[in-house]
């Protein structure tokens, strides 16, 4: 059953949706995460993790990211490390390509 | 099932049942042929015997009775003096009314006499009232060729005789008797009317001065013979038979045990196999198992069976290794022709979007695999590589040398390469590791599409044959260098045509022109010539389809001996690249981090109008806002100042080239030593990921610090 429905939308660039089930976020992305939104990102990001055992990602609708996403990304994952987990899904080709570069690939949970 | 069953069953039984009936059958036949030719011998040699016995009993009764009335001689010759003139005195009608009582009682007063009674009641007493046999005695007259009795002891009305009865004798007959000697006799065997079978024996009485006066005849009856013939026969029949009997069924019996009841136990046997081997059941030792007597043929039949059967069993267990070991081997050898055909670019039109050129290739390895290849490729808008191929040899070997050819020739020339300088790079590649002494001869070279500038090297290939605008097909006779793999250290040469648009280059390997007809001729370049001048219709596929039916049409039903493969270009017009019509576009902002969003649309709108793939247009905002960041973030800081971003087309390969200047702190990027991206999320570093993304997402990047700005310049290829 779905506590709550969230939908937000930071810059014109990107948009947020949080979907929480008890102790499951499912939060989905789209348009990009550049060096301008990831700030926000982070925050929004960080604020929804509390009481949240597993985290779910779903990068369907993003375009890209660029390195500051990354950064989110991997302190999240340090977070979500101590709890449920956390996983990334529907990946595209340019994404995907970054996460291989960075090395990404090898740590976050990618489905 | 069932009905084998019975097929084989009803064969064994009839198996069974037909050599007991011969071997009953030829021993009962045997058996009764030995009895029948031993009762024939016995028959002969018993009546022989028999007979002898008769005729000695017969002679002894006639010569015993001679001896015996020498005594009374005298009164003899006297009773057959009168009974003689008595006879002779009777009429004709008398002596046909022989035996009659009437003709009997003129010789009656002399049968009364004494004399003769005495005579008779003699004989009589000799003869001991014997029916078996008679004496008498006749006298033979031969004036009248009869034989007239004068004594008979025999009293019976029917057979009893009277002086004077008569009966007829043939000459040759009594000629024997008349010449006796003293020390012969005469025997004759007769059936009569009135005694039957008799055997009769004569004998001279003489009187005193040796002169024949009578005939003492002895009669015996054969009665008895014929009678013990009949025993004889049937009591040798009877023991024959019972003998007959007993020896076939004895020789059945044994024949049974010894060869039919084996030959049932191996055909059984031999059933068991064949129905173990349909319903696949994994048994053995059949034939081994049977216990079959020693000595005879059969247990040697079995021993050689159970051979055979150990043999089948190795060989099927061969057979089933070796038929899974070739499937495995066909199946492998089907997916690598699939797979090498895979590798040979086959989807035409090659290039659906382009109207500039066009390009069509036939590959048709004469084995499963072949070592012909060509390919094609588009190393940016406007180059197109072209290769085609032969590789040494044929088969598996061929195949595996072509891909490993193929893919050096390949990278090499996707790196930039010139014909010469892509040759070169993979001859000595090969030449490092080619102990099979492989080698290929190929032709590559790379038309410039917009100018149509071909340049081609050729590694000891056939000639290209080229046709240019309104002429016809020629063959372009290029330089030939070595053959690549041949030796190291070969420095190709390549040379360089125009082609105006409506230029057509066809290419093909030897398999063209060596292709060989049933009469051995060679299908030749001249016939590759004018097959390509007598195709009407315009592009690639037709040429090379006319080529391909014009040399199945010459070589009909003989094998083909090497690889047909042939690569058809053409060009028909101009390319003109985009990017020249597009100016550079430019834009300079604060270095701060919200000029992100205008530079990230300035490189947009500009991508959106070069029709590039979304797929590049987001590396490229990656890249931009990589940049951007890092100059904000550390070019300036604490200070803010102005950074010039410019981005433009590169031609030749086509690529977006994207520059930053900016006046801050000197700084090489490309210096930064890349983090280490194999670590664990605990163990990472926040920091040096962005440089790092960026060099990974550029083909080309430069820096470059000049009139004191730091000019970072980035070029990534379509």
């Amino acid at each position: 059953m779905t506590e709550w429905q969230l939908t937000l939308e930071i810059c014109n660039t990107m948009i947020i949706d949080k979907v929480k089930n008890g102790t499951d976020l499912v939060i989905y992305l789209s348009g990009r995460i550049d060096s301008i939104t990831a700030p926000n990102f982070d925050v929004e990001l960080k604020s929804a993790l509390v009481g949240v055992e597993t985290l779910t990602l779903d990068m369907e609708k993003l375009d890209y990211m660029s390195s500051a996403c990354l950064r989110v990304l991997l302190s999240v994952q340090k977070i979500m490390n101590g709890r449920g987990g956390m996983k990334v899904v529907h990946v595209n080709d340019v994404i995907m390509e970054i996460f291989d570069i960075t090395g990404f690939s090898g740590i976050l949970t990618i489905e | 099932m069932a009905s084998a069953d019975t097929v084989s069953g009803k064969a064994g039984r009839d198996h069974s049942l037909s050599v007991s009936t011969i071997v009953f059958r030829s021993t009962a036949f045997g058996a009764i042929l030995h009895g029948l030719i031993a009762l024939a011998v016995g028959l002969a040699m018993y009546v022989v015997a028999l007979t002898d016995q008769y005729i000695a009993l017969s002679h002894n009764l006639a010569r015993t009775a001679t001896i015996a009335l020498k005594d009374h001689s005298e009164e003899l010759e006297s009773i057959v003096n009168r009974v003689m003139a008595r006879y002779h005195t009777l009429s004709d009608e008398d002596r046909r009314n022989v035996y009659t009582e009437e003709v009997r009682r003129k010789f009656y007063d002399i049968y009364a006499e004494d004399g003769y009674q005495k005579i008779k009641d003699y004989m009589d007493d000799f003869l001991n009232n014997s029916d078996l046999f008679g004496v008498y005695i006749g006298v033979y007259d031969p004036k009248t060729k009869a034989l007239v009795y004068i004594v008979d002891p025999d009293e019976n009305e029917d057979t009893g005789m009277y002086p004077g009865d008569w009966e007829p004798v043939e000459d040759e007959e009594i000629d024997e008797f008349l010449n006796w000697g003293l020390d012969t006799y005469h025997y004759s065997i007769d059936n009569t009317e009135r005694w039957g079978w008799i055997c009769t024996s004569g004998y001279p009485l003489r009187n005193a001065e040796g002169k024949i006066i009578a005939f003492v005849l002895a009669d015996v009856t054969l009665r008895e013979l014929t009678h013990s013939i009949c025993t004889f026969i049937f009591y040798f029949s009877l023991s024959m038979m019972l003998l007959v009997g007993l020896w076939t069924v004895a020789e059945v019996l044994h024949l049974r045990r010894r060869i039919v009841d084996p030959i049932n136990r191996i055909a059984a046997a031999a059933m068991g196999y064949v129905r173990d081997k349909i319903n696949n059941v994994d048994s053995k030792d059949h034939f081994a198992g049977l216990n079959i007597r020693a000595g005879t043929e059969l247990r040697s039949l079995v021993h050689v069976m159970a051979d055979m059967e150990n043999n089948i069993s190795e060989f099927e267990d061969h057979l089933t290794t070796m038929t899974a070991e070739k499937e495995r081997i066909q199946t492998e050898l089907s997916l690598a022709t699939r797979i090498q055909a895979d590798m040979l670019p086959s989807t035409f039109p090659a290039f659906p979007d382009r109207d500039d050129f066009d390009i069509y290739a036939i590959m048709e390895p004469a084995k499963e695999v072949g070592g012909d290849f060509y390919d094609y490729f588009l190393l940016d808008s406007s180059h197109l590589g072209l290769v085609i191929a032969d590789v040494s040899g044929k088969g598996v070997p061929a195949a595996l040398f072509m891909m490993m050819a193929k893919l050096l020739l390949r990278n090499a020339l996707m790196e930039g390469m010139s014909p010469s300088a892509a040759l070169t790079e993979v001859n000595e590649a090969i030449c490092r590791n080619n102990r099979e002494e492989m080698f290929v001869t190929v032709w590559t070279g790379i038309l410039d599409l917009c100018t149509g500038v071909l340049t081609a090297a050729n590694a000891g290939h056939e000639f290209p044959i080229v046709r240019h605008p309104g002429g016809i097909f020629e063959i372009l006779k290029d330089k030939h260098d070595f053959v690549v793999g041949g030796m190291p250290g070969i420095k190709y040469r390549q040379y360089e045509i125009t082609l105006e648009p409506g230029s057509c280059v066809f290419l093909y390997t030897d398999g063209v022109a060596e292709a060989t007809g049933e009469s051995l001729e060679l299908y030749g370049l001249e016939r590759t010539v004018q097959a390509l001048n007598s195709v009407q219709e315009p592009g690639p596929r037709k040429l090379c389809e006319a080529v391909f039916s014009s040399v199945n049409g010459f070589v009909q039903d003989a094998p083909q001996f090497d690889d047909i493969t042939m690569l058809c270009v053409t060009y028909d017009k101009k390319f003109e690249l985009k990017d020249q019509d597009m100016p550079a576009r430019s834009i300079t902002v604060k270095s701060t981090m919200d000029q992100l969003e205008p530079v990230t649309a300035m490189v947009t709108d500009f991508l959106d109008a070069q029709d590039c793939s979304k797929r590049i247009k987001h590396q490229m905002c990656v890249v931009v806002d990589e940049i951007f960041s890092n100059i904000v973030n550390y070019a300036y800081v604490p200070e803010v100042g102005d950074v010039h971003v410019e981005i433009s087309c590169g031609a030749q390969p086509a690529s977006i080239d994207v520059s930053f200047a900016d006046s801050g702190k000197p700084f090489n990027p490309l210096q930064c030593t890349d983090p280490d991206v194999s670590l664990e999320a605990d163990e990472r570093e926040i920091g040096g990921l962005g440089i790092m993304m960026v060099k990974r997402l550029v083909d080309e990047m430069k820096y470059e610090y000049r009139n004191c700005q730091n000019v970072l310049t980035v070029k990534k290829f379509f």
